[in-house]
């Protein structure tokens, strides 16, 4: 811990100091260099966003294995390279790890399903039930819909994985 | 380390393991061949255990996670304990 605080003099941020300039690199590096020993390769660029977080993307002509079944591999990705970054006095910045714009494509894939179900909701006056999701999914349906206010979203069990999904239903309110 | 050995996958898992624990050079990783299925071992000091598995087991989930993949792509199949 003691030397930790010796080399990083940068680990204490506040909310107003800029991104060291080392945390985009440093970030690069280590996603590099775990992707290399699990023997992939990949082009990763760095883009800072908003508030300071970074977002990284790869590139690699093994995208579908980098991605996994429900994204579990770039999850693990993501949250390894977090935890590194944070026991490396890189903290307070959020990685968010992409391949081939995976994430960007799933967001709106899922807006485009809850939108669709609103309306279907809309025309025939009756509950929708979406397909059972993963809660960070639901959050984004919940999200999309919460201004929408003549539906009302909630979450069931869907009896089958311990996922639940998202009904859909008129909320009464039409104004 | 050539391909078969496991070399690369054992260097995986140490890397991982030793940039997330307060001691790294106590970090060990030793693998059991079997004959389909390669095993690796983790011992570390006992103060990073919990460090390396997390919180129900997330973090070496995601080792896991990327352990399994590494090892699908050449074919093999791979499983990390932690010994304590």
């Amino acid at each position: 811990m003691n030397q930790e605080a010796d080399e990083a003099p940068d680990r204490v941020r506040g909310d107003d100091m800029p991104v060291p300039a080392t945390a985009p690199e440093k970030a690069r590096g280590e996603l590099e260099r775990i992707i290399g020993l699990m023997g992939f390769e990949a082009e990763i660029q760095v883009f800072e966003q908003e508030g300071g977080n970074l977002l990284l993307h790869i590139e690699s002509p093994e995208a579908a294995r980098l991605i996994g079944k429900r994204a579990q591999v770039l999850n693990a990705l993501q949250y390894l390279l977090y935890r590194i970054l944070f026991a490396s006095g890189v903290q307070g910045i959020f990685c968010s790890v992409d391949v081939e714009r995976y994430r960007e494509r799933h967001r709106d894939r899922l807006l485009q399903e809850a939108f669709s179900a609103a309306d279907q909701v809309r025309r025939t006056g009756r509950p929708v039930r979406l397909r059972p999701m993963q809660a960070a999914d639901r959050r984004v349906v919940h999200q999309a819909l919460k201004d929408h206010r003549d539906v009302r979203t909630d979450s069931e069990q869907a009896g089958q994985l311990g996922l639940k999904r998202v009904v859909i239903r008129p909320s009464g309110r039409w104004d | 380390m050539n391909a078969g050995s496991g070399g690369r996958l054992r260097d995986l898992i140490e890397h991982i393991v030793r940039s997330l624990v307060d001691h790294p050079d106590q970090v060990r990783v030793t693998e059991v061949d079997g004959e389909k299925t390669v095993v690796f071992e983790l011992r570390c000091h006992p103060d990073d255990i919990g460090k390396v598995i997390g919180k129900n087991g997330k973090t070496v989930g995601a080792i896991r996670t990327l352990l399994t993949t590494a090892a699908a792509r050449q074919n093999r199949r791979a499983m990390l304990e932690v010994v304590d």
